[in-house]
This record gives structure tokens, C-alpha cells and sequence, in this order.
């Protein structure tokens, strides 16, 4: 059981993320885009944020660039679509580059999801 | 007409007289001959038979002869049918000393080539008289000779080929140009004909076709038209030609065509023009790749929530709930994960892959590709692998390899109808410099290339330059998706490879894809 900060700007994502994840009783609070997530993982200081990364307002790479800065340990798993929205440009492998802990590709199944979660807070303990 | 070289060597602006060959046996005759034209400026030689005369033309170099009919040896007849087969021959003013006043005698010697006679016993006035008359023709001639000189050497410095035929096609005139294009002198081309020397065995018929059309008085077609040429060392060349049409009084008698040169012209017409379609190609492909790229992004969010919704309705519903709506539940995450598969293969086309890579020896992979591809096959298919040459490594993902080549078979397995052999082989490529066919980038470098070999029926040039575009098919609805090539495109360009496409309708397609070396690794 841990506590989840979901970042996505899209509800229908956010809503099922968190079903998802309250299956395995993980707590889970939602933010709509980076900016919000920054803001509530200071204020709740989650085990692990679950960031989609091409998002309006800020997107997931500057929010875990940001919170990297203050907190070096931030467990992150970025999770997209892959590509952008106006072009073909992967931000998959940036994320993971500037400090993702995992990546997982959109559209994943409960079962991808539940295995990444684990890994990332396995390793994050 | 004469070539320079080989002109009549007068020389009338320093010596005022004639050069004057006197043949004769009788030398007192020849050398008081001598003494009266020497007298008046003309230098004489002398040669005292029809033999010795010949002998000493072509380094005396006389404009007029004087030959005697009756000689021992070679008599006057002999001698001025000789001359006129000589190399100064048609130009030569040849009198004939003659006691003859028989007609049918006279004609015989002016068909035999002479130009008129000295009746013996000779006087000097008459002598002189007439070798006045001759010198005035003689100088005629040379007038003649100079202005045709000198018009050619106008037709010389203009940088067109002029061309003269007569209404058989037969070539009057080729000026320098001309003959510097073809590789010829004119003295070798005068007279023959123009469409069995110059032009390629392919284009001879309808050319002379349209000659002959013009010649019989329609000269629609001949204002402007464009022909190969093949040169005397086989190459072709390619020029325009305009022409205009040559009347003797009245009656249409040759044409004269200018031609200009256009084989590099075109060359590099054609070569820019290709370029700009290529860059039309290129920005177009990616255009779509951007494109693509959007879509799959857009739909990869929706897919995530068709699938994780559908995926928490199935785990909601017990299982002993309704068998129904367990089956509903079940197909729509099929159709999903379907969905997802097709949109990783655009996303692939879009920006390529570079998950899973490894420097790796083809020549294995390739093998496993063969066996993989057996079941694919129909029994009256062979697949031939030509792996053992020894090739550097390349920096690929084998799963990939294992995905284009089974792409690229299945299309040529269709191509084939199902029947005979594809090879697959692979070589070394130490210096390659081509456009590719599907990025259409120019490149040089050293490559693995993989090729895959099929005797089908070909593919046209239109559609190769279309078919990595995604969605485009050839194949009818339902049996190819047109993501094949867009695939193969996107993931060998991922790995900054290339790709050439060689295709001959109903001959069969080589498709070669080309793996960038591995060094250092």
C-alpha cells in the first residue's frame, strides 16, 4: 500500500488510474497537469507519481525536472502515448532520461500497470 | 568540298602567274614552252612523259596542264583521265596539244577530262591566247573556292552543328561543330547518308519517315524536333534541331539544319527535376510521419482507456456473472490490443524504434528469418538464403530484421503468384552513394545490405515512389493494411539506414535494405 500521485490532464485516464490502483488499496490523489502535480507532491509527499508527459500548463518532464531539483530521490513512472500531439517526436526515452524511474507506454493493461508500480516502489524502498 | 590541308597550294597574291606542268616527250617543244610562259610570270614544270607527269602533280601542284595527245608510254587520253582521278583532280585546267580535227576524236577527249585544246603546230600567240582564257577560268574557280572557304569558316566558329542534306538524306554540308560532335571529318561524311552513319538503328525509321514527309512538301513536323546522335566512339548525344529548306530555283532541293547540342542541358534538367521530386517525396513523407505521429499519440490515450476500462470491467464481473457480457467484455479488449498493435507499427513508420538494439552479425539472424519464414511459404515456394559471406556488424534490434524481411517476402510472394524462389542475401558495401527510395536523401557511406530477390511481376515507378507512404496499397481491401513498407521505411531509417528499390515490370523486384556498419563496438 502506498500513496500515488496520478498526473493527467485527461479524467477519463485519471478516473481509471485510480480504480486501478485502489484495487491494490494504493492511496491516490490526482493532479490535471504539471504545475498541480508539483504543487501536491510538496504538500502530501507521495511514494511514487504516475506522470503523463505531454500536458498543457507543464508538462510531465519540467514538473520532474523541477522536482528533481528539491527532491533528488522522487520516484517517477512516466507514462504516454508516445509521440506528441502535433508531431513524432517520443518523449518516452527523454523521460527516462532526465530521471524517470520507469516508462510505460499508453495503452497499458492492469496487469503492465501493476508490474511497474512494483518495481518502481520496490526500488524507490 | 576540300578540306584545307588538301586544297590547291596557288599562291596568287605573291606570284602573279600560274603553276604550269607541261607533259611532253619532245623537249625542245617543252623548253621553248618553257621560256615563252616563264617569260610572262607563270612558273613552269616540266615532265617528258604522261608517267613522270603524274608522278610529280601532287608535289608540283599545277593549276593548269599542258599535255601532249601522242606520247610514247602513257598517251594524252591516259594521262588527263589519271589526273582526274588525282588528288587535285576536278580542280586541274588540263589543255591537250592535239593534230586531230576528227569530232568524234574531240569529244572522246573532252569525256576523257580535258578542258580544250591547242591545235599543233603551236603558236605562241594562240598558245598564250588560250592559256589566258584557262587562267581567267582558273581564277574564277579559285574565287569560288575562297568565298566557299570562307563561308565555311563562318559556319566553323558558330557554336551550332549546320547540316546540309539533299532531298535522298545524303549529307553536302557538316560544319566544324559538326563534325567535332560526331567525331568525323567532313570529307568522311560528305556524300553519305545522314540516317544510316549518325543516328541510333531505334530512331532511323521515323526520323526519315518525317524527312521524307517533308520532302514530299509537308514540312509540318520539321520546324523543331529533337534526335539522338551516336558518334563515331558509340556514345549518343542528344540534339535539337530547327531547320529551314533549301530551293533551286523553285524546286525543293536539300534542307539545312542548325542542331544544338542539348545532351547536358537535358542532362541537368532532368537531374534538377528529379531532385525536386525527390524533396517533394521527402517533405511529403515527413509530413506523414508527423502526421502519423500525432495520430498514434492521440489514439494511444484513447486505446488506454478502451482497454484499462474494459480490463477493470472484467475484474468488476464475477465469475459467475452473466456469460454474455463476459464475451463482450473479452472482445472489446481483443479489438483494443489489435488496435494497439496497428497503431505501434505507424508509430514505428513515424520515428523508428530504437528499442532492443545490438551490434549484431546478420548472417545468423538471417538464417533464423529463413526457418521463421518456412510456415509463411506456400509448397511451391523456395526461399534461398545467401548469408555466408562475411559482413560487419550492424546496430539493429533482430526482431526487427525478423518483421521487415517477413514484410518484405510476403510481398513477394504475392508478386510471384504464390510460386518459385526468393533469395535473400547479404553483402558488404564499403562505399555506397545513391538516393534513397523512400526517404529520398542523398547518401554515401558504407553499408550491410540485406536484399530480397523476387521474380514477380515488378512494380511500376509510380508506385514505388508511393509505397512507404502508410495506408498505401496495392493489394486489395482487406488483404494488406499498407503498413508493411511504412514500417520497414520508419525502423530502417530509425537505424539511419537506407533503402533502394530496382524493379523491371514482369521481371521481378530486388528490394535492398541497407544497415549502416558498426565500428568499435
Amino acid at each position: 500500500m502506498a500513496k500515488i500521485l496520478v498526473v493527467d490532464d485527461e479524467l477519463q485516464i485519471r478516473v481509471m488510474l485510480k480504480y486501478m490502483l485502489e484495487q491494490d488499496q494504493h492511496d491516490v490523489i490526482e493532479a490535471q497537469n504539471g504545475t498541480d502535480g508539483s504543487r501536491l507532491y510538496r504538500e502530501t509527499q507521495p511514494d511514487l507519481i504516475i506522470t503523463d508527459l505531454v500536458m498543457p500548463e507543464k508538462n510531465g518532464i519540467d514538473m520532474l525536472l523541477e522536482l528533481r531539483k528539491d527532491f533528488p530521490a522522487v520516484c517517477v513512472l512516466a507514462i504516454s502515448g508516445g509521440g506528441g500531439i502535433t508531431g513524432a517526436f517520443d518523449y518516452l526515452p527523454i523521460a527516462k532520461l532526465v530521471g524517470a524511474s520507469d516508462v510505460l507506454r499508453k495503452p497499458f493493461g492492469m496487469q503492465e500497470l501493476r508490474e511497474a508500480v512494483r518495481k518502481a516502489l520496490d526500488e524507490a524502498r | 568540298m576540300v578540306d584545307s590541308e588538301t586544297t590547291v597550294p596557288y599562291n596568287t597574291n605573291t606570284l602573279p602567274g600560274l603553276r604550269i606542268l607541261i607533259i611532253d616527250d619532245d623537249e625542245f617543244l617543252c623548253q621553248e614552252l618553257r621560256l615563252r610562259l616563264e617569260d610572262i610570270g607563270h612558273t613552269v614544270g616540266v615532265a617528258r612523259s604522261g608517267e613522270e607527269g603524274l608522278a610529280c602533280v601532287d608535289s608540283f601542284g599545277p593549276q593548269l596542264v599542258l599535255v601532249d595527245w601522242l606520247m610514247t608510254g602513257m598517251d594524252g587520253l591516259e594521262v588527263c583521265r589519271a589526273l582526274r582521278k588525282s588528288r587535285l583532280g576536278q580542280l586541274l585546267y588540263i589543255m591537250m596539244f592535239t593534230q586531230h580535227d576528227n569530232e568524234d576524236l574531240l569529244v572522246n577527249a573532252f569525256n576523257a577530262g580535258a578542258d580544250d585544246f591547242i591545235p599543233k603546230p603551236i603558236t605562241t600567240r594562240v598558245l598564250l591566247a588560250r592559256v589566258r582564257a584557262g587562267e581567267r577560268l582558273i581564277r574564277l574557280q579559285e574565287e569560288v573556292e575562297r568565298e566557299r572557304r570562307e563561308a565555311h569558316r563562318y559556319l566553323d566558329i558558330v557554336d551550332v552543328i549546320v547540316l546540309g542534306l539533299n532531298t535522298l538524306g545524303e549529307i553536302t554540308l557538316l560544319n566544324g561543330k559538326g563534325c567535332n560532335t560526331l567525331g568525323y571529318t567532313e570529307r568522311e561524311l560528305l556524300g553519305s547518308n545522314w540516317f544510316h552513319t549518325v543516328l541510333p538503328k531505334n530512331c532511323r525509321e521515323p526520323i526519315k519517315a518525317l524527312f521524307d514527309h517533308a520532302v514530299s512538301g509537308n514540312m509540318n513536323n520539321l520546324g523543331y524536333f529533337e534526335t539522338q546522335l551516336v558518334t563515331r566512339t558509340g556514345e549518343y548525344r542528344l540534339i535539337a534541331w530547327r531547320n529551314s529548306v533549301i530551293y533551286d530555283e523553285g524546286t525543293l532541293s536539300g534542307f539545312l539544319f542548325s542542331g544544338e547540342d542539348i545532351t547536358q542541358k537535358r542532362q541537368v534538367e532532368q537531374e534538377r527535376e528529379q531532385l525536386s521530386q525527390h524533396l517533394q517525396q521527402a517533405q511529403k513523407m515527413q509530413a506523414v510521419g508527423n502526421l502519423t505521429g500525432g495520430i498514434a499519440h492521440n489514439f494511444n490515450n484513447i486505446l488506454a482507456s478502451v482497454i484499462g476500462y474494459t480490463e477493470l470491467a472484467q475484474e468488476a464481473l464475477p465469475d459467475s456473472g452473466d456469460k454474455n457480457l463476459k464475451l463482450f467484455l473479452d472482445n472489446i479488449h481483443d479489438a483494443g490490443m489489435e488496435a494497439r498493435g496497428l497503431v505501434e507499427t505507424l508509430m514505428s513508420f513515424s520515428r523508428g524504434d530504437d528499442g532492443g538494439r545490438q551490434a549484431v552479425l546478420l548472417p545468423p539472424v538471417l538464417d533464423d528469418v529463413g526457418r521463421m519464414l518456412k510456415p509463411v511459404l506456400t509448397a511451391s515456394m523456395q526461399l534461398r538464403v545467401q548469408a555466408s559471406e562475411s559482413v560487419p556488424r550492424v546496430l539493429v534490434n533482430p526482431e526487427h530484421i525478423h518483421q521487415m524481411v517477413t514484410n518484405l517476402c510476403i510481398n513477394a510472394r504475392d508478386a510471384m503468384g504464390n510460386t518459385g524462389t526468393i533469395e535473400l542475401s547479404l553483402l558488404h558495401q564499403p562505399m555506397l552513394s545513391a538516393t534513397c527510395h523512400s526517404c529520398h536523401q542523398h547518401f554515401e557511406s558504407e553499408f550491410v545490405e540485406l536484399s530480397i530477390n523476387d521474380h514477380g511481376s515488378g512494380i511500376s515507378k509510380e508506385v514505388i515512389s508511393r509505397m512507404f507512404e502508410p495506408f498505401f496499397t496495392t493489394k486489395d481491401v482487406g488483404k494488406g493494411t499498407g503498413l508493411g513498407l511504412a514500417m520497414v521505411h520508419g525502423t530502417l531509417h530509425g537505424y539511419q539506414g537506407h533503402i533502394l528499390v530496382e524493379s523491371r515490370l514482369g521481371e521481378g523486384t530486388r528490394i535492398r535494405l541497407l544497415f549502416p556498419v558498426v565500428r568499435n563496438e
